[in-house]
């Protein structure tokens, strides 16, 4: 389906590229009014001393903190541009069909403000479960103080990155199946959906974490890829990393992409399957029943 | 038969004779003549009690009066007790910073607890002088402070006279802090014992201990005699002479040094010891590392870099005379132990995980041995003259990590990128550059940054740049004179500065006044440049030709710092010509020209980029075509980190 309705792939891509560019252009002018005129900038070129970068770090006019302030800026506006299209990419998803731009805007402005309201108590869930590594890790940090054993500290810290990870994609996959449900089944009530939701995640998790587990694990080895041709790239060859660097964007966001087209495929085989049950079976399980009358077009009839 | 006897017995003894030669350590007393004038003997033996880590002794000290003048006040340094809540050194630390500690981030516990107590001091002959006794602080008015105690004596000492003090006192170390104390069952004693002053420049030398700053003290001669729990390994200053087993589960180690400025000692039960040795011109020295279980894979990096820098000195600067070097690798958590000096032994510090690419361990060893020279041997003043320990130290730290490691990748080596030792320095001197001359107190810089970021930073670079003005064989050659001529002394500044002078020749005072005196920053900039033709016809300034046109070129250079410094031009023309032209740079500016039929293509001051003390050396050049390569590469990297950061956040929805 990912490659189905690769048109929305490309098109956030586009998006992401363009905020990154109009984002370096301030950098760029600055640094160009100290490289440009000088010898010394070829030492960042053909290999990169890093004495010579944190040189041009400390002279006053190269200053970072308005570049980092204006750049995170247009770190904010992507964000805001996937919370407002949210509802358009999974409508896609969910619909397994081609949108036009006004029934995808539509959408996109149809559940924006549930998709915020889902995203605010997804940031709540994700502070109180990110909050547990940070204990485990001043735990940990505490016990060092007193532990000549570095390499169980080390290896106690690995847990615990693991453990968040665990943590972190369970969130992700539960949060991205309620996303689903408001689309495919006109949910409203965003705070009682989630943990309706919880429920059935829970209950299907290994199936479903797999799912995240695998795609998440497929970026990762492609990340892993680049990140070794780059190490072996020649410094002066930027033009090549660059490129290197924007394909690993493009597959990264593909991998997340895929992560939500693969939870409105299962859900949507899921919520058939109960149907199914449903027309066989004399007590209907209720949210089921409910689910299906919610069903809208498409794979309404299955 | 007889005779066979005599015989066999005769083999018997130079058998036994040769195996107990084999067994004398490398260096013990009276088989040298003496190095230094060695003004004290100590005689101390020490009981370490390892669960409150803290120790009972009792101190023989017997010093000789070589002041040339009567004296009937003693003083003597009792470091362990900065280690309290309203000692100078904690003053300082909160108001400053100090080595693993910045400024307003120290806060009192009790395990920071340290503790050098008088129970009783007598001088033989002049009876129990415990009463006579009295806390003095030559720097500071802080009443509080028990860093330096004075002794005054019922009659004077006579010039070359010995007197002999027996000292019983106790020991509290503080969890590690500042160089010393312990950690779990890990134990670095350093600045332990009283210690008697340095006269020097016709005065008592005698300082508090201070939050910036490393000591200063006498040649001496030392026998250690250490009872620690049984299955400790023990580690100290000079060499050990003998071990044995008491019946109490401890053990007693001796130890004996001479002609060295202090001791300092470790016990660990956790450690292991690898030996080694290096074979270099005054003989074979032994190598021994005490090393963290954990850190063994640290090992071969630790012993490349000791051998090298053995080796280097050897050939640079002169023999080491010492029989031995003792390294300490120091525990997790324990690491503020590390990077520090004392003679013959010297504390390391690395990590299991360390890649290689990151040369701090080979750095650390490096510099702590080339204290053996700048500190140990040349014993300067740490306390007024800091930058001729560790900048001399960082200069030779520079030049052998270079030849160790490589210019360009002597402290980071990574695919991503890499620095040399020589831009490390650079970096610190470049954040303090104005803030204080190199001649200040260590105690009085601006704050710890200024005093690391110039005893060691701006020295280093100093003398890089100073390398430039007089030749690479040249300096060394005045490092070897200076080291021939002061070793197992304590030279002052103007010492330093006059066997340059004398060794190369030349007086550099003008180079000495601004770069060590004073507080001017170096910076030299291509203020404007190009070529216009020199045609009056506008059709030739409409059409140029290439090598048929002729321009007049110019270029001004500007000296933007106070300080004066003759520097090089190098311009390149269109044409493939390239001319270096020198000026004095004593105005503010000056404008170079030439009439060519070629246009100026670049112009570049410092060629050789060799002048490290430049302030900014991104303003030396001038290029006619903008070369966007270096900011288009740094954007595009921003580029992509903001795209990945916003990829990233957009994870959340």
């Amino acid at each position: 389906m990912l490659w189905r309705r690769q048109g929305l792939l490309w098109w956030i891509f586009l998006v992401n590229l363009v905020l990154g560019w109009a984002a370096a252009l301030g950098p760029r002018a600055v640094l160009g009014s100290a490289l440009n005129g000088s010898l010394h900038s070829r030492e960042l070129v053909n290999r990169f001393d890093l004495g010579a970068f944190f040189e041009l770090l400390s002279k006053p006019e190269v200053s970072l903190g308005p570049m980092i302030g204006s750049s995170l800026a247009f770190v904010c506006m992507f964000f805001l541009f996937m919370l407002f299209i949210n509802g358009g990419i999974v409508s896609v998803y969910v619909e397994d069909r081609r949108h036009t731009w006004a029934e995808f805007f539509e959408q996109c402005g149809g559940f924006f403000w549930r998709m915020v309201r889902l995203t605010l108590i997804g940031l709540v869930v994700l502070g109180i479960v990110g909050s547990v590594p940070s204990i485990i890790n001043a735990i940990i940090t505490k016990a060092y103080n007193d532990s000549p054993n570095e390499r169980g500290t080390f290896q106690a810290r690995l847990v615990m990155l693991a453990v968040a990870f665990v943590l972190f994609l369970i969130v992700r996959l539960w949060f991205d199946l309620a996303q689903v449900r408001t689309v495919r089944d006109r949910e409203r009530g965003m705070f009682l959906l989630t943990f309706r939701t919880l429920g059935k995640a829970l209950r299907h998790l290994p199936r479903l974490f797999w799912n995240y587990l695998f795609i998440t694990l497929c970026g990762g080895v492609i990340i892993a890829l680049a990140m070794r041709t780059w190490l072996h790239l020649p410094h002066a060859r930027f033009g090549l990393a660059w490129l290197l660097w924007e394909l690993a964007i493009f597959v990264s966001l593909a991998m997340r992409l895929w992560q939500k087209a693969s939870m409105a495929i299962w859900y949507d085989g899921h919520a058939q399957a109960l149907a199914a049950a449903a027309a066989v079976s004399p007590s209907p399980e209720p949210v089921a029943a409910g689910t299906t009358t919610a069903q809208p077009a498409p794979s309404a009839g299955a | 038969m007889r005779g066979r006897n005599r015989l066999a017995a005769l083999l018997l003894f130079l058998g036994c004779t040769g195996w107990a030669w084999a067994q004398l350590p490398p260096l013990l007393p009276s088989q040298k003549a003496p190095l230094s004038d060695r003004v004290v003997a100590y005689h101390i033996d020490v009981r370490y009690d390892a669960q409150k880590h803290s120790l009972d002794a009792q101190e023989t000290l017997a010093w000789t009066n070589r002041t040339g003048r009567p004296q009937d006040r003693i003083p003597f340094h009792l470091y362990l007790n900065a280690f309290q809540p309203n000692s100078t050194f904690m003053k300082e630390t909160r108001l400053v910073g100090t080595r693993g500690t910045s400024a307003g981030a120290m806060t009192w516990e009790d395990k920071k607890n340290g503790a050098d107590e008088i129970k009783s001091l007598e001088v033989v002959g002049m009876g129990d002088l415990t009463k006579q006794i009295k806390f003095i602080h030559p720097d500071d008015d802080n009443g509080d402070d028990r860093t330096v105690m004075e002794v005054q004596l019922p009659r004077p000492v006579a010039p070359n006279q010995t007197i002999t003090f027996k000292i019983t006192f106790h020991d509290q170390f503080p969890e590690v802090m500042h160089r010393t104390g312990y950690k779990r069952d890990f134990l670095l004693a350093g600045q332990w014992f009283p210690k008697v002053g340095v006269w020097w420049k016709n005065a008592w030398n005698c300082h508090q201990f201070h939050a910036n700053s490393e000591f200063f003290a006498d040649f001496s001669t030392y026998d250690v005699n250490l009872t620690v729990p049984a299955n400790f390994n023990l580690g100290a200053t000079g060499v050990q002479t003998a071990e044995k087993r008491n019946l109490d589960g401890t053990k007693t180690v001796s130890f004996h040094a001479e002609d060295v400025i202090d001791f300092a000692w470790t016990a660990d039960p956790r450690s292991k010891i690898v030996e080694d040795s290096v074979n270099i011109s005054s003989g074979n020295v032994k190598i021994r590392l005490i090393m963290e279980p954990e850190h063994m894979s640290s090992v071969p990096r630790y012993m490349k870099a000791l051998k090298g820098t053995l080796q280097k000195f050897d050939e640079w600067i002169g023999p080491y005379p010492y029989s031995v070097i003792t390294v300490v690798d120091p525990p997790p958590g324990g690491e503020n132990s590390g990077g520090m000096e004392y003679p013959t032994f010297i504390t390391a510090g690395t990590s299991w995980w360390l890649p290689r690419g990151l040369l701090e361990p080979e750095m650390v060893v490096e510099h702590e041995f080339g204290h053996q020279y700048w500190y140990a041997m040349v014993a300067t003043n740490e306390f007024e003259d800091a930058w001729l320990d560790e900048g001399i130290n960082s200069y030779v730290e520079v030049k052998i990590m270079d030849a160790l490691y490589g210019r360009d990748t002597s402290a980071l080596h990574f695919r991503l990128g890499d620095m040399g030792e020589r831009e490390q320095e650079r970096l610190q001197y470049q954040g303090v550059a104005d803030l204080d001359p190199l001649t200040s107190n260590a105690w009085e810089y601006v704050n710890g940054g200024s005093y690391g970021g110039n005893t060691y930073g701006k020295t280093a670079t100093m003398l890089l740049t100073l390398e430039h003005i007089i030749g690479e064989k040249e300096m060394l050659h005045a490092l070897h004179v200076y080291y021939d001529r002061y070793k197992f002394k304590h030279p002052t500044e103007e010492d330093f500065m006059n066997t340059v002078n004398e060794a190369t020749g030349k007086n550099l005072d003008w180079y000495w006044k601004q770069a060590v005196r004073g507080t001017q920053v170096l910076d030299y900039e291509v203020l404007s440049a190009g070529s216009a033709p020199t045609g009056v016809t506008s059709t030739k300034k409409l059409f140029p030709k290439k090598g048929e046109t002729e321009y007049l070129t110019t270029v001004v250079v500007h000296r933007k710092g106070e300080f004066v410094m003759p520097v090089t031009l190098e311009v390149k023309f269109d044409n493939g010509e390239s001319l270096r032209e020198n000026w004095d740079g004593q105005d503010r500016w000056h404008r170079f020209s030439w009439v060519k039929k070629a246009r100026l293509e670049s112009a570049e001051i410092d060629p050789d980029h060799a002048i490290l003390l430049d302030h900014d050396r991104y303003n030396n050049s001038w290029l006619r075509e903008p070369d966007t390569h270096a900011a288009g590469k740094l954007a595009g990297y921003w580029m992509l980190l903001v795209q990945w950061l916003a990829m990233k956040l957009a994870w959340l929805v």
